[in-house]
């Protein structure tokens, strides 16, 4: 595909219209539901003048910049619109909080160019911030990634952009996507909890809490992770104590606890791909998680181990990827009707994601040594809580997204104890 | 009669459906790479185990599927070259 040409004429992807249709859900709720970040931290100060100045050098960048959503008729497929380029501004703060509160609530308007957009935040102790934030719909968290290297020039064939392969209408695709349906709705049936508020808000306020781990203690869960019955990965490990502690939460509350529904991003790129950088490229695992399971550590992750081997041996994801393609001309507010589910305005328990650790070729970025970066999902609201786990220089780190209308800060308190010692130690609390 | 696969033959195996559908091209992959340096994580890892249990019509135990086994493809050949 000639990128810079026919960008302005791309459709959106299946993950696209999936999200289009969650903004819905985001405005409803009045939230900032669908901005992601990234953040990396630097030794010394980053010039945000020469930054500006960098990127708006950069074709690619700059058309990335001039992109939105076209207004399309009901039923035609939604697709991009490239907008007259403008200049990209870079908003320079001073301060130590880890996110000023200015970009902490900054929103974006899909149908409206600048989907995107920096800030550099000076520190009193001479080093600078860098916050990358993006509306979900522009690109994953793995396309933010190869934005930022395509600034340090660590990778020099950036791919912006592809069509999708069309899924076509034939037997076989109709019934891969009626089995992702079936077992979506299956998984999902009643009853099922969640941490989101019943209470409806005009507006809510994200707050941000990150745990860190040593290299010791990442190596230690590790181990654990593996004696609980972890056999392929940290992840089970890491959302049945997620899990567990939404579990307490509740519990503390007084509300009757029945089985968690929580669905699980997967980056559908192949590993180290380039591109494409543009749009959204996730399928999803879906976990089910009886109440019963959550009493204990071990049946917790062996559950979801088992859970995710039969999703993948069964094809779950890619049949989920079809399903989304099919669903790319249904107009939002029906796609919105189809995935709020039982609880009426939150279809998961809460949510999680494991972002991928943070690659060797950015340990540098601009000339300064990267001190540390944090990948910070969306939160959608409702459920109004996310655990977002990444890795950085072999530390884990655990990024908790909520509202102060879902959490107290006692409950979140609590909720990073617990999270620490059954990570850390493998035990039931 | 059956193939009799050699280590080796399973090594260039995994290489060749890691490389067709879990990495992109310009990964380079020897048998000794670990898992983790090419960025496989645990659905990876998962589909290379269910493409050996296809591809050599075997069933690897539950007592083998630890990390040591999963780390890399001398590792994952290793322990599936038992089974043939």
């Amino acid at each position: 595909m000639n990128q810079t040409n026919e960008i302005g004429k791309l459709f959106l992807t299946g993950a696209d219209c999936f999200i289009l249709a969650l903004e819905k859900h985001n405005r409803l709720q009045g939230a900032v539901g669908n901005t992601c970040r990234y953040v990396v931290e630097l030794e010394g100060r980053l010039d945000a003048e020469a930054f500006k100045k960098k990127i708006n050098q950069d074709t690619i960048i700059l058309q990335l910049s001039a992109l939105s959503i076209a207004k399309t008729g009901l039923f035609f497929k939604p697709r991009w619109q490239l907008n007259p380029v403008k200049e990209i501004e870079v908003t320079e703060h001073k301060g130590d909080v880890l996110i000023p509160d200015t970009v902490l609530q900054k929103q974006f308007t899909i149908e409206q160019p600048g989907l995107f957009s920096f800030d550099i935040v000076q520190r009193t102790n001479g080093n600078s911030c860098l916050i990358l934030s993006w509306h979900h719909l522009l690109m994953d968290g793995y396309g933010a990634v190869l934005l930022l290297k395509r600034i340090s020039n660590s990778a020099k064939e950036i791919m912006l952009s592809d069509e999708e392969p069309k899924v076509n209408f034939n037997f076989k695709n109709i019934r891969e996507a009626a089995k992702a349906k079936f077992f979506i709705d299956r998984t999902s049936k009643k009853e099922l909890s969640s941490i989101g508020s019943t209470k409806e808000y005009k507006t809510v306020n994200q707050k941000i809490k990150v745990i860190q781990f040593t290299q010791e203690e990442t190596k230690q869960i590790e181990n654990n992770a593996a004696v609980l019955g972890a056999k392929f990965g940290l992840s089970p490990f890491y959302l049945a104590c997620s899990a567990r502690g939404v579990k307490q939460i509740l519990q503390e509350r007084k509300v009757p606890v029945t089985n968690f529904w929580v669905p699980v991003p997967q980056n559908t790129r192949k590993k180290g791909a380039l591109g494409p950088l543009l749009s959204n490229h996730i399928s999803f695992l879906f976990y089910r998680i009886a109440n019963a399971e959550l009493n204990s550590l071990k049946e917790c992750v062996s559950s979801l181990n088992n859970q995710m081997v039969n999703q993948i041996r069964n094809a779950l994801p890619k049949a989920y990827g079809i399903l989304q393609g099919f669903l790319k001309r249904v107009p939002s507010s029906f796609y919105y009707q189809l995935i709020k589910g039982p609880q009426g305005k939150s279809l998961a328990s809460f949510l999680f994601t494991v972002a991928e650790e943070h690659p060797q070729e950015l340990l540098e970025f601009e000339g300064l040594k990267v001190l540390n970066a944090l990948s910070l999902p969306p939160n959608n609201f409702k459920p109004g809580l996310t655990f977002a786990f990444m890795r950085f220089n072999n530390c884990l780190q655990i990024m908790l997204l909520y509202f102060g209308e879902v959490l107290s800060e006692k409950e979140i308190t609590n909720l990073e104890k617990q999270l620490k010692n059954e990570l850390i130690t493998g035990q039931d609390l | 009669m059956d193939k009799k696969f050699s280590q080796q033959d399973i090594c260039n195996e995994l290489i060749d459906y890691i490389k067709s559908n879990i990495a992109d091209n310009r990964i380079l992959i020897s048998k000794e790479t670990p898992f983790n340096q090419i960025g496989l994580d645990s659905s990876s890892i998962i589909e290379l185990v269910l493409f050996i249990e296809r591809k050599f019509n075997v069933s690897i135990s539950e007592g083998d599927l630890v990390p040591d086994n999963l780390k890399s493809v001398e590792a994952l050949a290793r322990c599936t070259h038992k089974y043939i």
